[in-house]
């Protein structure tokens, strides 16, 4: 602790800049920047220029609807309608209603597959699980995949086929497709999006026999491209490779995010996460650095950071390469001296010293040159990577779809079938792509929602979700599994699979036969097919691996003569970075409304995309957070309002991808803005030698960065007195206690000694300083208890278990305004600390939700008993007797109530409801919420085991945000139990209670953080990380 | 001087008639929700199929769980399928004038709308299968089916009603595989089965778990 104490002190003493704001505040820890800037900072940059927006509903028009709903509510309360009980006519075999069914399948993203459960409540699919079955998930899963139950009750899907915007019979399609048959294919092509799918690899292989002459063209804006390139320049062949993380102890990440949003982040983060499972001060972690431009989860996880520009990554592996050859690889390199030279020799160092166990991990937007390097180093230090065969037609080729797009432009493809994809929107912007499609003279779209590209469509087919039909996908490592309808389509849409069918067969079959057909002929090949097949379906993969690993080679001599010249950036330019959105990726999520509403990573920004800039380039260029700025680039010009954001390069501008579509969606139209104008085929990861015009206009961004801050909670600290800025920082350390791996082994007990210092009278227990009710209303030492331990070392602040947690709880989204209004309703808040430098700082995330006291302050104020505390030590909720008091949200240290403002769930589309938990109640205006330790879970396991005549075991009940997390840093069971999981996560010396010093015994306890520390950099990592 | 207007005279007069007319309101307010009009005891709508379970449960003792399937299961007892019904009808009684709506919904595959007799708030998650698994009866809630010619609400279902039997020493508990028993009389030893009962499953009776029904 105090070693980072020292580090801050440091960085004031050393940063020139910000020497004047220092000396008024002394910080180590902060929060938001604001918090380390003088007023006068805060007043020019960083505070949000004020907005009034009218929400067309004044108060007092409100008061008057009120009193008129209450009126209404009072006479129809008389008599309780008469209801209905609709049962089936026919009994369905195996189902009792009430008993949710689950059942296995994948949910395919791009190249890759994700095994999921996907639980069943009357024959409606309500909530994704990771299938532990599934080598790809292991019963993890992502915010992506959990969001996606609401992408599947989205109302404003497109429906059915129509042809020049009539609603048309699917067996049209089908005869135009047949129509197409002529002349091999000639002026035909398709673009398709990539896909794992051993199915579409064979539509691919069928489609290419029919119409030897026409293009097929896979694209996806966002793509690895570069990396299999840079791998087929190292190899010699176009290989996937696979990062095996947990045998890896050193892992250096050139702008990576594989924790975050990059590919395979499931199986990166798990992985990543079993080996920083400290047990005790005897155990190892592995050790991550990163270096990076811009603040990423990967870069907030790491234990060493450097911050420097993309174009200036080459430079930095050049360094290394000198390095390591210096001490021993077989590299082609000359030795180099930066200003960051101490860290990239540390690094080599330490990657040589786990020679066989060290791994570099480069970013997909890196050029094909640099992925050339870092696989040859890779190779050089036998580093945990499988490489696996890679199917072209499965991937992204920008050459190909350039190409293609030259052929409409030229009038020569006269029939263009687009099987998913939004190509107006996002393809790059030298591609033209829409003056292009206006030139094909027919044109098919497969799109879930009638979007840009479907304007320009003659045929536009409404895509089933993967909710909805059949289908495969294969894991990189090539475990195949099968994508198992759960409800028959709800808007009469159709798979690429079934829009190729005609095409390829000549006629329409459904897509269970023709994946059952790929299956039994290339992939099963068993005489006992049908027994095989039913099992695969049950256990949701293919045990057997399609795909065996591939012996590399690098074909030349690993040398850094590959890399091209380093980009120069000219004066007062930046470089511009283009991210894909942990909320929305490519825009394929914009109309999801749990995606969009959730805080994103670090910025915890919603609803919007902005420029992120750095605090320094901010008061260069007197730029205001929230403050529009024009950025040009050769001649393009787009407006974005911009956003500080710690940890920011100086050179680098970063712009989120995805945002500012035009289309009919009523949750993402017009959300954020559109930055691929910006983005060509040149340049897909970066763009240099960008101009940066402030403009004198604001827009109004939702950050929910400083909603619900417990360091500011005055009532929370000890003497009620004002806090100043210094408290407010003093107390952030408390909260989230960290150390680093060395100090953590002299002092294994550090967390013990923080804890015990804040104890009043030493003598006495934590009970006895608590403010409320000393004695706990029942005697906790029998039956179940339930509690839970959250891992900050693991944690990587993914926002899987936040979207986990809404999904299961039926948690209501509020609207850019309301959050804007500090009234986000998530029951799990991810709160990011900062500390040290704010061009480098240091990451601590921690995700809170209600923490369980068992002396609640909530429940001592609750004037009407609605909050209360259960036999088995969970602090209930009821929503029925809450009449909306507040007295309890005002009362709780944790800040973790939420109350609900408006009747947000009134208006829900009745397609969107079904996506509803029917376990848990909607909440109505009025009500306060939070946490329950997904009590309904509890009690289907509880029942359960009553019914069978048995005690819950450990495992018996997995609450939702545990169930989904990646890094599987949270546990939950019974503390009674001393062998449970979560008994052996409290017994760890790294165990402390939130706020302990107040006496509430919370249920929710935390493992403080280590960070792996390099002893040589930690003493001066701020002044190497410098740039 | 006249300080007050003369009509203000009358105002002990209507000071009386308005603490009448809200004592009046108060008692009727009580009286009205504890009430069965409010609790719908005796709530007995038609059915669009006129079944009785008096000759089907009562008369020819079909035990309740060839129909409910899921009430040692579920939270729901479940309302049988037409083919169920279908299970028997096809053979006996085939042209009834009662059981046309039951072929009717077998030939079109609509089902049939039953009235719910036994409504809970929503809020309000009971589950029938945790219930009968430990021993209440059917009747203990629904009152003797085996003898209504249409069905009715007999107990209240009120949170209140609940407590009592959960908060009781001597709940209604019975042998399990007497649940369905209409007419099952206690044995001699009742009471020991009773308190070895409550021994058994005393803590798990929910005194102040809201959660454990409202979640």
């Amino acid at each position: 602790m105090s070693q980072i104490k020292n580090k801050s002190k440091e960085f004031v003493d050393t940063n020139q800049i910000d020497q004047n704001t220092a000396q008024s505040h002394e910080f180590g820890y902060w929060k938001s920047l604001k918090d380390i800037s003088s007023s006068e900072d805060y007043d020019n940059y960083l505070k949000q220029s004020e907005h009034h927006e009218d929400n067309g509903l004044s108060r007092r028009n409100f008061l008057s609807l009120v009193a008129a709903s209450v009126a209404l509510a009072g006479l129809e309360g008389c008599k309780k309608p008469v209801q209905k009980i609709i049962p089936y006519v026919e009994a369905e075999i195996a189902t009792i209603p009430g008993i949710p069914k689950h059942y296995a399948s994948t949910m395919p993203f791009k190249n890759n597959a994700l095994g999921i459960i996907i639980e069943n409540h009357d024959e409606r699919p309500v909530k994704v699980e990771g299938n532990e079955k599934h080598p790809a998930s292991m019963g993890k899963s992502n915010s992506f995949s959990q969001a996606t139950t609401l992408d599947m009750y989205d109302p404003d899907r497109s429906r059915g086929v129509r042809f020049n915007g009539k609603k048309v019979d699917w067996s049209e399609y089908i005869k135009y497709a047949q129509s197409l048959n002529s002349s091999n294919g000639k002026n035909l092509a398709i673009i398709s999006q990539e896909s794992s799918s051993p199915t579409m690899q064979y539509m691919h292989s069928e489609f290419k026999k029919t119409y030897p002459k026409a293009d097929w063209v896979t694209y996806e804006p966002i793509n690895n491209e570069n990396l299999y390139k840079g791998i087929e320049q190292a190899f010699g062949k176009k290989l996937q490779p696979f990062n095996r993380l947990e045998n890896a102890q050193t892992i250096l990440s050139v702008g990576s995010d594989f924790l975050g949003v990059e590919d395979n982040c499931v199986y990166h983060t798990r992985k990543f996460a079993q080996n920083r499972d400290l047990e005790d001060e005897t155990s190892t972690m592995n050790r991550l650095y990163v270096v990076e431009s811009f603040m990423t989860p990967t870069g907030s996880s790491a234990d060493h950071r450097l911050n420097v520009p993309n174009h200036e990554f080459s430079s930095v592996l050049k360094e290394l390469a000198g390095e390591l050859k210096k001490l021993g690889l077989k590299i082609d390199a000359s030795p180099m001296k930066t200003s960051n030279h101490l860290w990239i020799k540390t690094v080599a160092e330490d990657l040589m010293k786990n020679k066989g166990e060290s791994i570099i991990i480069g970013g997909s937007d890196l050029s094909p040159d640099i992925h050339c390097l870092i696989a040859g180093i890779n190779s050089q230090l036998n580093a945990p990577i499988d490489y696996y065969p890679l199917s072209s037609s499965h991937v992204t080729s920008m050459t190909d779809f350039k190409a293609l797009c030259k052929k409409m432009a030229k009038g020569s493809v006269d029939n263009l079938i687009i099987l998913g994809g939004n190509p107006v929107y996002d393809a790059p912007a030298d591609c033209n792509f829409e003056a292009s499609l206006k030139k094909v003279k027919s044109s098919v779209h497969l799109s879930n929602i009638y979007d840009e590209t479907s304007k320009h469509c003659q045929w536009n087919i409404a895509q089933a979700h993967f909710f909805e039909t059949w289908g495969d996908a294969m894991t990189y490592d090539g475990y195949a599994s099968i994508i198992q309808p759960q409800i028959r389509p709800l808007f009469d849409s159709k798979s690429a699979i079934q829009v190729l069918t005609p095409l390829v067969f000549k006629e329409d079959r459904s897509s269970y036969d023709t994946v059952k057909n790929v299956w039994k002929n290339s992939i099963i090949k068993e005489t006992n097919f049908e027994r095989k097949w039913e099992k695969i379906l049950h256990e949701g993969v293919h045990v057997r691996p399609l795909l065996n690993s591939q012996k590399v080679r690098t074909v030349n001599k690993v040398s850094t003569a590959v890399l091209s010249k380093e980009p120069v950036l000219e004066n007062n330019k930046f470089e511009v970075i283009f991210a894909p959105s942990s909320s929305v990726y490519d825009g394929r999520y914009a109309n999801n409304g749990w995606l969009q509403e959730i805080p994103k990573p670090i910025t915890s920004l919603t609803w919007d995309n902005a420029a992120f800039v750095s605090m320094k380039v901010a008061k260069k260029l007197n730029i205001k957070n929230g403050q529009m700025i024009e950025i040009s680039i050769s001649g393009v010009s787009i407006k974005v309002p911009a956003w500080i954001v710690p940890g920011q390069n100086q050179k680098t501008i970063t712009l989120e991808l995805g945002y500012g579509r035009e289309f009919s969606g009523r949750i993402g139209s017009g959300v954020g803005f559109n930055v691929y104008p910006l983005r060509t085929s040149s340049n897909m990861g970066y763009a240099m030698n960008a101009e940066i015009k402030t403009l004198n206009e604001t827009y109004p961004l939702a950050s929910t960065q400083e909603h619900y801050g417990l360091e500011e909670d005055k009532l929370a600290a000890p003497g009620f007195s004002d806090l100043s800025t210094n408290e407010v920082q003093s107390r952030i350390p408390d909260l989230v206690k960290q150390s680093t791996l060395e100090e953590y082994k002299k002092h294994p007990e550090f967390v013990q000694d923080i804890v015990e210092s804040h104890k009043p009278d030493k003598k006495r227990s934590w009970a006895d300083h608590s403010m409320y009710n000393p004695e706990p209303e029942y005697d906790y030492s029998k039956g179940n208890q339930w509690g839970m331990s959250i891992d900050l070392t693991s944690c990587t602040s993914c926002n899987a278990c936040s979207i986990a947690c809404q999904s299961e709880n039926n948690i209501p989204v509020v609207g850019k305004q309301q959050v804007m209004n500090g009234r986000e309703m998530h029951w799990i808040r991810i709160d990011n600390y900062f500390s040290g430098d704010p061009d480098n700082p240091e990451v601590s995330t921690q995700s809170v939700s209600c923490v369980h006291c068992e002396l609640a302050p909530c429940e001592q104020v609750c004037p009407v008993g609605a909050t209360t505390h259960s036999t088995d030590g969970v602090n209930q909720m009821t929503y029925n007797r809450c009449l909306g008091t507040r007295y309890c949200a005002n009362n709780c240290p944790y800040k973790v109530r939420k109350f609900n403002f408006y009747n947000y769930t009134r208006d829900l589309p009745e397609v969107v409801q079904m996506a509803m938990n029917p376990d848990v109640s909607m909440r109505f205006r009025g009500v306060m919420e939070k946490c329950t330790y997904c009590y309904q879970r509890v009690s289907e396991a509880r029942i359960k085991a009553e019914n069978e005549n048995r005690d819950l075991v450990d495992g018996d009940i997995k609450v939702a945000c545990a169930q989904s997390c990646p890094a599987d840093a949270i546990k939950f069971g019974d503390i009674n139990d001393p062998n449970s999981e979560v008994s052996k996560a409290k017994r760890r010396n790294r165990d402390y209670a939130l706020l302990g010093q107040l006496g509430t015994s919370p249920r929710t306890t935390y493992l403080a953080k280590i960070r792996n520390q390099n002893p040589k950099l930690s003493s001066g990592s701020h002044q190497g990380a410098h740039h | 001087m006249q300080l007050f207007p003369r009509w203000t005279n009358n105002f002990p007069g209507i000071f009386l008639i308005g603490v009448f007319l809200l004592l009046f309101s108060l008692s009727s307010f009580i009286w009205y929700y504890g009430s069965p009009y409010y609790t719908d005891v005796g709530y007995a709508p038609t059915q669009p199929v006129p079944y009785s379970h008096k000759l089907h449960a009562g008369d020819m003792g079909i035990d309740c769980r060839y129909c409910h399937v899921g009430v040692e299961q579920s939270y729901s007892a479940v309302i049988p399928p037409t083919e169920t019904c279908m299970g028997c009808h096809t053979y006996v009684k085939t042209d009834s004038e009662k059981l046309k709506l039951v072929r009717e919904s077998w030939e079109t595959g609509k089902p049939i709308e039953w009235i719910k007799v036994h409504m809970l708030p929503e809020y309000a998650y009971f589950n029938h299968s945790v219930h009968v698994n430990s021993g209440v009866a059917c009747i203990s809630c629904h009152g003797n089916i085996a003898e209504m010619e249409v069905v009715y609400q007999v107990k209240p279902l009120s949170m209140d009603w609940c407590l009592d039997c959960h908060r009781s020493d001597t709940p209604e508990i019975r042998p399990k595989n007497e649940v369905t028993n209409m007419y099952w009389t206690p044995p001699a030893d009742y009471d020991n089965f009773v308190s070895s009962w409550v021994e058994q499953h005393g803590d798990e009776r929910p005194v102040g778990d809201c959660q454990k029904c409202h979640r």
